[in-house]
């Protein structure tokens, strides 16, 4: 009677697509009625992305968008609809609308302070209970929840959640990482909105908490340093903090408390997920030892626990380390092998990120057509799955090979067709920088009022995004070049 | 104008509602008689038993059809009987719940029923104007200012049904004022009730739904320890209870006792006999068939689905209503979304390869809160119909969530969820038998 499984391992921005495409029609056949639909997704930043999109395509349709978050004191789904409700007499009415509400994977797991029940363990005994009440909202509503809550919902609160209208599952794109180039940077640590920073739980609550329950022996105990670590973190990431050194040493303290208890727990996907935070610490800061220990460690982990995509992510983050340390067969060698999982669980846009980071090592060691070669392939998938920036980064590259190559029209040409898209995407940083290129070419090419022209372009941006130094530095070259035109 | 395929998908996906059948329109519409054999238990039990005994227990799985079945029995009674059917849920927080407000409930849950039944004799505003000044007095509320009006009505019950759900301190003073007084309460309940069924010359019925939501500690709390003070209502009484209630040990003797056995368990149709499902070409029981295709085809016109397609989904769901609606609500929605992403297709049906992308969405959403544990669960209950430990936590919250099905008939026995079992075959745990 089983029908053939189909192929498990999906693409994971066909998925996406599918899933969203999937959210969409529920909500516009299931508008009149109330429709519970369930949306899981683990970054915030990914999150957004996916409301803005489906509220503005919605709207166009005639469903109005609202969104609410839970209130974490009292976090009902049914007092958010309700606060949502008494706001807007367009929902009085009854009318087509769509509402979204955030926050649930915010709540605190752990009991805090004077609370007999933690926050998340009141929002589920709600859940459990209100389906019936819930009844007098006759809106689609879509509840924005984590991996792991979307597993204890269906433990804790069966019922709600045999009234899902449907679950759509969410998954980031492969966090990006680069090598350095002489002109891309990303960075490679974790980043935080503003938006977790007014929203993360303040220090000094967590400090007392910890403070309180620290005889406790239980696996909750870790999510609790961990957070510890991740606000200092935020902190940290913003200016915020009133001592950088002593925040780091307190965030590393924090992870490292953490990572001991999931340790004693075997809880091996949180330890591994530490880990890695914890080593993306020390690689910002430039232990690369400390950094290349962690990575190691998380990925035996994910080894053993059969995560392919974590274990591939790790490997290029290792590949970035050993590359830094000069150490460029061991850095090839692992990024072949991340490059075979991201086949292998057709994961095309890690596949392309990986075929970049080949190419950049290529080019580092001189290996001019192998690099091409990489750049060309990772161009061709970015190309196929729709993904521009990876597009702007790989002609990026490309444009400077040419230019080692000694190709300057072919160099030219490339980094013209990637300003483009750094423009459309409205990165400032990556826009400069190409135009710093371009400018460069031209000077050399003796066009020196178009290349005073564009290093004025890139002055100007420079001091958009605050970067004063990298400013004053082009400042420095267009003198330098006006002098030389007066001369001449 | 013909309608669009996407617009009949849409129409078919609106009637596809996961939640119970329960305006008159809802049941004119879509409603099957789907378990005869449990409404008429429950009905002779209703008319035939003693109405001091009168307690009757319904339970069964998450999704099963209770509801929709006691709002058909609610209806098929509105003549006869002064029918009150309201759910827990609805009433009071789950924090709270506990024998005395239920029976508090039910008070204000007959009086409610009487205001929009219209009564207006003396009698009755007497009992109710006791009732209301007594709970003002009871639980130090402020309704002195409607003291003395002629009718104290739907108006001041809203107020009180709204302090009930919403204020916990109410909820705190009714349980602490009664605690040491519950035959007081029950007193007055059936003094109300006396006064409706005298002025109606009708039988009172009251049916208490969505108790099965409780957590089993709390059910024992009720049910185990606070049975007598529950029961003390002299009229008719149908509470709905989880499956795990009357697995436990403590709580079923209980039960049997103080019910006289008025326990009815709603079954799931049983799709197969005992062992036929694991065979290689199984043969489905044609009866329960019929009735969940009845079932699908008022909400989902024939000529969406091709017939292989059809007998597929009626077999994915294991005979369980709510995973039958769900099943094909989420083929219309794949259907709409390949509209979506193709409109060019006008000839779009539901196929067998629709219903394996449906039914594959369903199974990664199972799939993501199963566990290494309950999949040796899982395997040992489809290699002998039995858990080792049926009333492990584990096994329990698996029946819940619908991974296993209980189905009965002489006897009782368990499979695996027909969506679940293709999860153990990708494991390879299908041809392997656990370990003893």
């Amino acid at each position: 009677m089983s029908l053939p499984l189909p192929n498990d391992s999906k693409d994971i921005v066909r998925d996406n697509q599918d899933n969203y495409d999937s959210l969409i029609v529920a909500v516009e056949s299931g508008m009149g009625e109330l429709n519970l639909l369930l949306a899981v997704c683990d970054d915030v930043n990914f999150r957004d992305e996916i409301i803005n999109r489906y509220e503005a395509e919605l709207k166009q349709a005639g469903i109005e968008p609202y969104q609410n978050q839970l209130n974490s004191r009292d976090p009902s789904l049914y007092s958010a609809l309700y606060d949502l409700v008494s706001q807007h007499e367009y929902l009085q009415q009854h009318q087509q609308a769509i509402l979204t509400i955030t926050g649930a994977d915010k709540l605190f797991s752990i009991e805090l302070l004077d609370d007999k029940i933690s926050q998340r363990d009141k929002f589920l005994g709600y859940l459990q209970w209100t389906r019936e009440g819930l009844r007098d909202f006759p809106f689609s509503v879509v509840m924005w929840i984590s991996n792991e809550l979307y597993k204890l919902i269906a433990q804790k609160a069966p019922d709600f959640y045999s009234w899902r209208g449907g679950v759509f599952f969410f998954t980031p794109p492969v966090i990006n990482v680069y090598v350095e180039s002489e002109i891309i940077l990303e960075t490679i640590v974790n980043s935080y909105s503003l938006d977790e920073l007014d929203s993360s739980f303040p220090i000094s609550d967590l400090e007392s908490v910890i403070e309180q329950t620290k005889d406790i022996n239980h696996s909750s105990m870790a999510s609790l340093y961990r957070s510890l670590g991740d606000a200092y973190k935020i902190r940290l990431d913003f200016g915020a903090s009133p001592d950088p050194i002593a925040d780091i040493e307190k965030i590393i303290a924090a992870w490292q408390k953490a990572i001991d208890i999931y340790h004693q727990f075997n809880r091996s996907a949180d330890l591994a997920n530490t880990l890695d935070r914890l080593a993306n610490l020390y690689h910002y800061n430039g232990d690369l030892p400390a950094a290349s220990s962690s990575y190691k460690q998380s990925l035996t982990l994910y080894r053993n626990i059969g995560d392919l995509q974590h274990e591939a992510v790790t490997l290029n983050q290792l590949a970035i380390l050993e590359f830094k340390q000069v150490n460029i067969p061991a850095s090839i060698e692992l990024l072949q092998q991340s490059l075979e999982i991201h086949k292998k669980i057709k994961n095309s846009q890690g596949e392309a990120d990986t075929l970049n980071q080949l190419g950049s090592v290529m080019q580092h060691q001189g290996s001019l057509e192998s690099a091409i070669e990489f750049y060309r392939r990772s161009l061709e998938i970015n190309r196929q799955i729709g993904n521009i920036k990876g597009e702007a980064l790989t002609l990026s590259n490309l444009g400077i090979v040419a230019e080692k190559w000694g190709d300057v029209d072919l160099a030219l040409n490339i980094y013209e067709q990637s300003l483009a898209i750094w423009r459309e995407i409205g990165n400032i940083e990556n826009e400069s920088s190409i135009l710093l290129s371009i400018a460069k070419i031209r000077s050399s090419q003796g066009e020196l009022d178009l290349a005073i022209d564009l290093y004025q372009q890139a002055i100007k941006m420079y001091r958009s995004i605050g970067n004063v130094r990298g400013a004053d530095t082009i400042l420095a070259m267009v003198d330098k070049l006006n002098s030389s035109t007066q001369v001449n | 104008m013909a309608l669009t395929k996407r617009e009949r998908f849409i129409a078919a996906s609106k009637n596809l509602l996961l939640f119970p059948l329960q305006t008159e329109e809802e049941l004119k519409r879509f409603h099957v008689s789907y378990d005869t054999e449990t409404l008429s238990n429950l009905q002779q039990l209703v008319e035939e038993s003693p109405v001091d005994q009168c307690k009757i227990i319904l339970t069964g799985h998450t999704g099963c059809g209770k509801s929709t079945l006691l709002a058909e029995l609610a209806k098929s009674y509105e003549r006869d009987f002064f029918v009150s059917i309201f759910s827990i849920a609805d009433t009071i927080e789950n924090a709270d719940v506990n024998h005395i407000n239920i029976l508090f409930a039910i008070g204000l849950k007959l009086l409610e029923k009487a205001e929009h039944s219209n009564i207006n004799i003396e009698a009755y505003t007497n009992a109710k104007k006791s009732f209301l000044s007594w709970f003002a007095k009871k639980t130090k509320t402020e309704i002195t200012s409607l003291e003395g009006e002629t009718s104290l009505g739907i108006h001041l019950l809203n107020i009180i049904n709204l302090k009930l759900k919403a204020d916990s301190s109410i909820r705190t003073e009714i349980k602490e004022e009664f605690k040491n007084k519950v035959s007081e309460l029950g007193n007055k309940i059936n003094e109300i009730a006396a006064v409706i069924e005298a002025i109606e010359q009708k039988k009172v019925l009251v049916i208490i739904d969505d108790i099965d939501k409780l957590d089993l500690a709390v059910v024992k709390e009720i049910f185990h320890n606070n049975i007598k003070s529950l029961f003390l209502p002299q009229f008719r009484v149908i509470y709905t209870l989880p499956i795990s209630a009357i697995r436990d040990k403590d709580i079923l003797p209980i039960l049997v006792s103080e019910t006289n056995d008025q326990i009815v368990p709603m079954r799931v149709l049983k799709m197969y006999a005992k062992g036929e499902s694991h065979k290689s070409n199984p043969k489905p029981e044609d009866e329960a068939l019929d009735r969940l295709r009845k079932i699908i085809l008022l909400r989902l016109d024939p000529d969406l689905i091709t017939p292989d397609a059809l007998e597929s989904l009626l077999i994915y769901s294991g005979g369980v209503l709510r995973e039958l609606v769900r099943i094909a609500n989420t083929c219309c929605r794949v259907c709409l979304r390949k509209i979506r992403q193709d409109p060019s297709n006008p000839d779009l049906i539901i196929t067998i390869d629709i219903l394996r992308g449906a039914v594959n969405e369903i199974r990664i959403q199972m799939s993501g809160v199963l566990g290494q544990p309950d999949f040796e669960i899982l395997q040992q209950v489809y290699h002998t119909y039995d858990p080792k430990n049926a009333q492990s936590e584990n096994f329990l919250g698996l029946l819940k969530s619908l991974s296993v099905i209980e189905y009965i008939n002489d006897r009782r026995w368990y499979d695996v969820h027909p969506i679940v079992v293709d999860l153990l075959a990708e494991r390879g745990m299908l041809n392997v038998a656990p370990s003893p």
